[in-house]
């Protein structure tokens, strides 16, 4: 029993420590906007610790800073939050195995980078259990609070250029972009997606652009199965390749 | 920003944000799902994971401060793309990046 959880553990934190470093470059940045906002250590761990949208975050320590009243920080929030009812509608199917508490448990933490590792186990038939899934959630949700929290207790010392330290949250989601399978689909609705973002912000929408722009994406994905598909292809005529895994690379080399 | 104002803010998105993970897990749990349901669930993480990136690459005012402030991002992020091609390494992509970025933005 006691191997068994020793070596959850480690496949736990095989998993999760490329991500809780990421989480302390972004956290720290995010702590100090936030304290700038006025939030006190405290409070950004209690918000981190329940919210977990780093996004979100940093949109509203940003908007408080511009004056935006609270109901509006609020709304926008909200709107950017929508996305995490379409990443917990895609892990529904993969997590009727467990309990219906695991599942509950599973989906009320997890984060995104948390879900894009946890998804891609699950639907590539891994030993990825329940266990797994949540000591993945909390070891990266901790971190992420530990981070923003010092953040704000460092504040004023330590003034890390947001937009730098910002990069590694985007370098993260590129990584789990390239890492789901490369289909035509999968090209499709990430374009969809882009371009109903650039649409959005450029329009005066920005705080619905990423929602809105993962249900277009959807449908561009669907869409593209009404293209002709091309001869000779070995899966379908859809120029499939094998994803990369959304598993961070220990050591960063998989050769 | 006061005790009472986060609070309502905290309690607010916290309430949402639940909401918006729980729900569909209970409403999809145990139910049979056609063939084409399952291909858009699929199809969410790549969409998603697109949006992202171009909320955070792309913006009205991107070239307001000049033309390579605008394309800096962009290409710090054809950076990205590469090491993710070599090493398929989360970590190597998120130091890539910003060793990238900052790089760039000294140029």
């Amino acid at each position: 029993m006691r191997d068994t959880t020793k070596t959850t553990a480690q496949e736990v934190l095989a998993a999760a420590w490329p991500v809780m470093l990421s989480y302390v470059a972004v956290g720290l940045p995010c702590g100090v906007l936030a304290a700038k906002a006025g939030m006190t250590p405290l409070m950004n761990f209690v918000l981190s610790l329940t919210f977990l949208s780093g996004g979100g975050q940093f949109m509203m320590s940003n908007l408080w800073l511009a004056g935006t009243p609270l109901l509006s920080i609020i709304a926008s929030v909200a709107a950017i939050s929508t996305r995490f009812a379409l990443y917990s509608a895609s892990l529904a199917p993969h997590l009727k195995r467990f309990g219906r508490g695991q599942s509950l448990a599973i989906a009320c933490c997890y984060t995104e980078e948390a879900y894009g590792i946890t998804l891609s186990r699950l639907a590539s038939g891994d030993e990825w259990t329940a266990r797994h899934a949540l000591g993945l959630n909390v070891c990266v949700q901790l971190t992420w609070a530990a981070s923003c929290a010092a953040g704000a207790a460092l504040g004023s010392v330590v003034d890390i250029p947001t937009a730098i330290a910002g990069f590694a949250m985007t370098s993260l989601f590129i990584y789990l972009l390239y890492a789901q399978p490369h289909t035509r689909g999968t090209a499709c609705a990430a374009l969809g997606a882009v371009v109903t973002v650039a649409l959005c912000k450029w329009n005066g929408l920005s705080g619905a652009a990423v929602p809105l722009a993962a249900l277009v994406g959807v449908a561009a994905g669907m869409a593209s199965g009404l293209l002709p598909r091309r001869s000779g292809g070995s899966t379908g005529g859809d120029g499939e390749k094998p994803a990369a895994s959304a598993e961070p690379v220990a050591g960063g080399d998989t050769q | 920003m006061s005790t009472s104002q986060f609070l309502v803010l905290w309690l607010s998105s916290f309430a949402f944000i639940l909401a918006c993970r729980v729900v569909p897990v209970v409403a999809l749990r145990g139910r049979p799902l056609s063939p084409r349901v399952v291909e858009a669930l699929g199809y969410i993480p790549p969409a998603a994971f697109a949006a992202l990136v171009a909320n955070d690459l792309l913006s009205p005012t991107m070239f307001d401060a000049g033309l390579w402030a605008g394309l800096m991002p962009l290409v710090a992020a054809g950076v990205v793309v590469f090491v993710a091609l070599r090493t398929r390494s989360m970590l190597w992509c998120c130091v890539s990046g910003v060793v990238a970025y900052v790089l760039l933005s000294l140029v």
